[in-house]
């Protein structure tokens, strides 16, 4: 009896070892997930770029809301994307169903922004 | 006529059915032995077969993840070429034999003129395809095995788009 459960216990080590390493991420994907995070950034500056209300709400360049110009591009890439100016103003998240979901293997980058940095993180949906 | 007390003495031990045989427990006791031998035989073997089909397989598994990592940071340095380089923005400046390049302002009509097949060639690729699309058209490039997509802004129409390079 002890050595069909030593085995099984051996057998079921063995079997979750390779699932356990094949959960990290490997270089070429972290380096690909920094770069669109990077690119992300930049199209927006050239589309219009960001801009700080009185109200510390993050918008877009325009004064539109940064989700209706972000939506579309970060949706097409499979990612989210998650903006925060700081403690006091709220993050925004693109696309918004990202808000509920808990970032999983992100990357992260300061922007400043008239003397404020912004955070943006980017993690695969 | 009667055996003699000398012949039953000289016989015994060789028949143990003609009397008290000490052989008998101590058969009993190695059968035993011999049947959970057989059985740790049987788990050590078992074991080592699961042990051998899972290792092969992290091998095998770990040769293609290196492949596919490989494939992977090849179409990253051409999608990042194209980008910095191959299809990017570049206007004059006033200082003379000086241009500008334009950061992710990429022109769609600088994609036909790259010669995508010597571009796979030099990075070590089977097949390459670049497109430049707008947001929410199709993911271009089909039947290739590794796809990314850059965020970029298309120069002719000046809208929000994506650099896709697939490859095999």
């Amino acid at each position: 009896m002890e050595a069909l459960l030593s085995l099984l216990a051996a057998a079921s080590l063995m079997l979750l070892l390779p699932l356990a390493s094949s959960q990290q991420p490997s270089a070429g994907s972290r380096i690909y997930q920094y770069q669109v995070l990077q690119d992300l950034l930049e199209v927006m500056d050239r589309e219009g770029g960001l801009s700080e209300a009185a109200d510390d709400w993050l918008y877009a360049g325009d004064g539109t809301h940064l989700e209706s110009q972000l939506d579309p591009i970060v949706a097409g890439l499979g990612f989210c994307l998650r903006l925060e100016a700081g403690e006091t103003s709220p993050a925004v998240n693109s696309p918004a169903e990202c808000a509920d979901s808990a970032p999983r293997d992100p990357v992260s980058t300061f922007r400043a922004i008239r003397l404020r940095h912004v955070n943006a993180t980017l993690w695969k949906r | 006529m009667a055996p003699t007390r000398q012949y039953l003495a000289s016989r015994k031990g060789r028949f143990p059915a003609f009397g008290a045989s000490p052989a008998a427990p101590n058969s009993r006791k190695g059968q035993v032995l011999a049947f959970d031998a057989s059985l740790a035989v049987i788990i050590m073997l078992f074991t080592a077969y699961i042990a051998f089909s899972v290792w092969s397989g992290i091998g095998i598994r770990a040769h293609e993840a290196q492949e596919r990592e490989a494939q992977l940071s090849r179409t990253i340095a051409v999608a990042d070429y194209l980008m910095k380089e191959g299809l990017v923005h570049k206007s004059g400046s006033p200082y003379a034999g000086i241009s500008v390049s334009h950061s992710h302002l990429l022109e769609r009509g600088k994609l036909p003129p790259i010669d995508q097949a010597s571009l796979a060639e030099g990075a070590g690729l089977a097949g390459l395809c670049a497109e430049l699309l707008e947001t929410g058209q199709g993911p271009g490039c089909g039947g290739y095995e590794v796809c990314i997509r850059r965020p970029a802004v298309i120069y002719e129409t000046g809208e929000a788009g994506y650099l896709v390079v697939c490859s095999k």
